[in-house]
């Protein structure tokens, strides 16, 4: 009868969490559903396959102190990155316009080609001598690119919507026809930012990166970072994916970061930032899951066992479904605590061993399944990442341990009544 | 022919789980078009769908997932948790083939 009542605490314990978690999250769950902010968090992602193949040509660079032929061609290596990395503003302004104009039913095609035609018009007024500074299509570029590309796509839903558009007879093809129909508002948007850029001579570029590099410097720190990760693992111990829940605030300040320190490596200044995506996912699950996995599989329950090896494969790529889930960690009132704080402790700790140079900063992209042990490495080109990384590992063990070794016991209790009921 | 459409955050873990149902359905010999997909992707993937699942982590999407499938006359749900950490592929694909008959 005790141990029914103490199940029936601890279920109403995880639920009161539970829905005190929601309350907290759905205003985050609202805001990241705003068209806007889903579009600008799409069209920044789409962009990673191209930072991360910019970054493969970045390690070359690494490479070249081990083999010095690479060296005659460093010149050319770099003008990849240039292109990749520090072309993301011009990228991401044609994928975000065409992820808003989807969302808010315009042609998308159009919608991705007015974002480019924003940008353009609003970083430069003068092209006569046949050439560009590439220099607002690097990071400088991005939060310009964001902001053209939404308010540009939003006019042209406004024209649309207002059906200020030109008509033709229904005898015209209606491809021919679609061109035709935007022409006003295509005009419009070109005269608004000739007319701030060319007329006025304001430099937006220059505007919005004064506003936003405060904001991205006080992100980048010790306490914001540990609390961002906090709430990242209090999501996940009620089974909710809380990056993704949180990455419409995230996902600007991560692809910034790495594009900065890129940009610093590649002209030899030092690197400004700590936090990226992928300094993240290099440390996240190595401090807050792996420890867990260890005690699974080292465990006399043959349920842990089984759970701990079926979970390893996928989380060795970063992807924790089966064992938050399966075992489950999810709801779970004994393993809930551990988890959170294991993480949070082991991001503050990873954090701060960056921030006092123990560990070099990330400038390299790469996928977020590349195993974490890896990844640390190789982000930084740093091999201390792998002490670092031991550390936050075997602080998130002792941590398991007291809390491990409650459930563990409770389990085998119950595996061996269920053995008895057997026999 | 079913068509079964599983959306999580990335479609990552998902896709482990589209595996083990098209194992299991192979098994039962159920004709089935099982695939995983980023929730982001949803309205693009619901032509001819019979049934929407969805990853116990992306239920925080449930709402926005009812208001584009339930025009469409198309059920959906959440994977139980206990089924989708063990991918279990036979016990969703009976989860799924029950949320059709509800229909």
């Amino acid at each position: 009868m005790t141990n029914n009542n103490k199940e029936t605490d601890s279920m109403s314990f995880s639920e009161r969490t539970a829905n005190a978690l929601s309350k907290i999250a759905s205003p985050m769950a609202s805001f990241a559903k705003l068209p806007s902010i889903s579009a600008i968090q799409e069209g920044l992602m789409s962009s990673i396959p191209i930072t991360i193949a910019g970054s493969l040509f970045l390690i070359l660079t690494m490479l070249s102190a081990v083999i010095p032929p690479l060296t005659q061609y460093m010149d050319s290596i770099l003008n990849v990155y240039s292109m990749t990395l520090g072309f993301i503003g011009f990228y991401v302004a044609y994928a975000i316009a065409h992820s808003y104009g989807e969302k808010l039913g315009l042609d998308t095609k159009l919608s991705g080609l007015i974002g480019i035609l924003a940008f353009f018009f609003i970083c430069y007024d003068d092209v006569s001598a046949g050439m560009l500074s590439t220099s607002y299509f690097g990071s400088t570029g991005m939060f310009v690119a964001m902001v053209a590309s939404i308010v540009s796509v939003r006019i042209y839903k406004f024209f649309i919507d207002r059906k200020i558009v030109i008509k033709l007879p229904d005898g015209v093809p209606p491809s021919v026809g679609n061109s035709f129909s935007s022409l006003i508002p295509v005009t419009v948007i070109i005269t608004l930012a000739w007319f701030i850029r060319s007329i006025l001579k304001i430099d937006l570029a220059v505007i919005v990166m004064n506003f936003f590099t405060p904001l991205l410097s006080g992100a980048d720190s010790l306490g914001f970072y540990t609390l961002i990760m906090f709430l990242t693992l209090l999501l996940w111990s009620i089974g909710l994916n809380g990056p993704s829940m949180l990455a419409a605030i995230t996902t600007p300040i991560v692809t910034n970061a790495l594009a900065c320190n890129a940009a610093a490596k590649v002209a030899g200044e030092s690197m400004q930032y700590i936090w990226t995506s992928e300094f993240n996912y290099s440390y996240l699950w190595l401090c807050s899951i792996y420890p867990l996995l260890l005690l699974l599989v080292l465990s006399k329950s043959k349920t842990f066992m089984a759970v701990g090896i079926a979970s390893i494969p996928s989380a060795l790529f970063n992807i924790i479904e089966p064992v938050v889930f399966g075992l489950p960690l999810a709801m779970n009132a004994y393993l809930m605590i551990p988890f959170v704080i294991s993480g949070t402790v082991g991001c503050a700790l990873s954090y701060f061993l960056t921030m006092i140079g123990f560990v070099g900063k990330a400038f390299i992209d790469v996928p977020f399944v590349t195993p974490p042990f890896v990844a640390g490495f190789l982000i930084s080109g740093d091999w201390k990442a792998l002490i670092a990384q031991l550390i936050t590992f075997v602080i998130g063990v002792i941590i398991y341990l007291p809390f491990f070794k409650i459930f563990e016991k409770k389990t085998l209790e119950e595996e061996r009544n269920a053995e008895n009921e057997n026999s | 022919m079913i068509t079964i459409r599983l959306f999580c955050s990335a479609g990552m873990s998902t896709s482990l789980l589209v595996t083990k149902m098209q194992d299991a359905a192979r098994q039962r010999g159920i004709e089935a078009d099982i695939s995983a997909h980023p929730e982001s992707q949803m309205q693009k993937n619901l032509e001819n769908v019979d049934v929407v699942l969805l990853g116990p982590q992306a239920r925080f999407v449930f709402e926005k997932t009812k208001k584009l499938c339930e025009p469409k006359g198309i059920p959906a749900a959440v994977i139980p948790m206990q089924d989708y950490g063990r991918m279990d592929g036979n016990r969703v694909l009976d989860f799924a083939l029950d949320l059709m008959k509800k229909i």
